[in-house]
């Protein structure tokens, strides 16, 4: 028995739209054929049922959705804030600047923790990007501006990041300051717009990314194989997040289409839609026990979506706040949620009974993103004014 | 052709809208009850609520030391989970 290799196209034309897309290689009696993500999942749905009309298939659509709109309504019994009343008040909270990062400049529009809780990535609109310890910064160059999304290695060995040059790509990180990451850089996903948001899996091996082609996408990172993609949005996606490991393989997207979903990362389902937002869901982010996630939208408000009783449970607005939220993200305890707002503040929710607890006045520019550390002792923000800041 | 693609694409949201409605669904005073339970029980270890005592915030710049040279390098080793010199 001999090893067989041969070429396997990833990228290219696709056999049936004729489109440049990144390409699903599948044999259908030993004929190979090189077919786009999209074209596949039609071709799996033209073999079904003749009979059926495209008015009687718009007729059974409008009767389902009402039917969800129902089920949801029926299990619709109390309020998040009425189940909360009991619960304790939060004490008020002691949070200031404790460090301002100054290494960028220019805006700095996503940043991640590593798991050390100690040293940071973060990207900006110029080429280079610097990766933040405390006593150290490696800067990075890119050959492109805007870079959108970078995202830490659970191990700590590596970077991804992408931007408007539609790519993803992974540099693998050393220890010694004077080396050239940019010479090892490894490009990985290729989308067809920008690429707006990536994250490892719970391994090195394998990126998520979301693009502004509307899907989002799983990579092997060796190989650069596209290895599940997922249709569903109508608009650009614009942010994702993993489920917390104990819960399984689904993860959450939101996009300009005013929907967040959720997906199946094996099967590339959309298991459940949430359309509540009345604008662009900026940023998504699970709740720490996996059965729940909030959402920031430009329609200025935060919202709590929970998955087992898929709806909206809560929504987190004021009169006063009329920007849009750009990024959130939860304490530890999932008692309280951060939000980065284009009006330059945070604000601090308590989940439970959705009241303002705080706002965190200092950054200059809008708030463009918001991480708590691993350890959930402090979080960082990063922002348009050039700087990211430590608050604990 | 069209007309087929048009036909494929509502069959897929038909099927979607199906999938969708299937899901099992559990009322809201049970979830809820389910996220404050996971939050009262998680509260004790989240930093925020709790406070850190003054001496352990892990952010704080490292203060400028008036001291002689042998305190500031006890200070230094107290506080090394921040970063110093060596990488790991």
């Amino acid at each position: 028995m001999c090893d067989q290799t041969f070429v396997a196209i990833t990228f290219g034309p696709c056999d049936s739209c004729s489109e440049n897309r990144p390409l699903m290689n599948l044999y259908i009696k030993t004929e190979p054929i090189n077919y786009c993500s999209l074209c596949m999942e039609i071709m799996a749905c033209q073999d079904l049922a003749g009979g059926e009309t495209l008015n009687s298939l718009k007729a059974e659509t409008e009767s389902l959705r009402k039917r969800l709109e129902e089920e949801r309504k029926k299990l619709h019994d109390v309020e998040l804030e009425k189940v909360a009343e009991k619960a304790e008040a939060l004490s008020a909270l002691n949070l200031k600047t404790r460090r301002t990062l100054k290494g960028h400049a220019n805006k700095v529009l996503c940043m991640d923790w590593c798991k050390d809780k100690r040293r940071m990535v973060s990207s900006s609109q110029v080429p280079a990007h610097p990766v933040f310890n405390s006593s150290q910064e490696h800067a990075v160059s890119m050959p492109t501006t805007w870079v959108m999304a970078c995202a830490y290695a659970p191990s700590g060995c590596a970077i991804a990041c992408g931007g408007l040059d539609n790519k993803c790509s992974v540099y693998p990180l050393s220890l010694d300051q004077n080396e050239n990451l940019a010479a090892k850089k490894k490009s990985v996903a290729l989308h067809t717009n920008y690429l707006s948001g990536c994250t490892f899996t719970n391994s090195d091996m394998q990126i998520l990314t979301c693009s502004g082609d509307g899907t989002s996408a799983l990579w092997d990172v060796e190989s650069g194989q596209l290895l599940q993609s997922f249709h569903g949005h109508s608009a650009d996606v614009l942010t994702l997040d993993l489920a917390p490991s104990e819960t399984g393989n689904t993860f959450v997207s939101g996009g300009s289409d005013k929907k967040a979903n959720i997906w199946d990362l094996r099967s590339g389902q959309n298991i459940q839609s949430f359309d509540t937002h009345e604008s662009d869901v900026n940023c998504v982010k699970y709740y720490p026990s996996g059965d729940a996630f909030a959402s920031a939208s430009d329609d200025a408000t935060c919202r709590l979506f929970d998955l087992r009783a898929d709806r909206e449970v809560s929504i987190y607005s004021k009169d006063s706040i009329i920007f849009g939220a750009t990024s959130v993200d939860f304490s530890l305890s999932g008692r309280l949620l951060f939000a980065g707002y284009n009006d330059y503040t945070i604000n601090v929710w308590d989940v439970l009974k959705g009241t303002r607890v705080a706002v965190l006045f200092g950054h200059e520019n809008r708030v463009s993103s918001l991480k708590f550390s691993p350890d959930g002792t402090a979080f960082c923000s990063a922002s348009w004014d050039n700087t990211l800041r430590i608050w604990a | 052709m069209t007309s087929n693609s048009n036909l494929s694409n509502m069959r897929r949201l038909v099927d979607q809208l199906k999938l969708e409605a299937s899901v099992e669904r559990i009322k809201v005073s049970q979830a809820a009850a389910e996220l404050q339970q996971y939050c009262l029980q998680n509260a004790a270890k989240d930093a925020l609520l709790v406070g850190v005592p003054h001496g352990i915030q892990p952010f704080e710049p490292r203060s400028c030391n008036l001291f002689a040279g042998q305190q500031n390098i006890r200070i230094m080793q107290r506080k090394t989970y921040i970063g110093t010199q060596k990488n790991d």
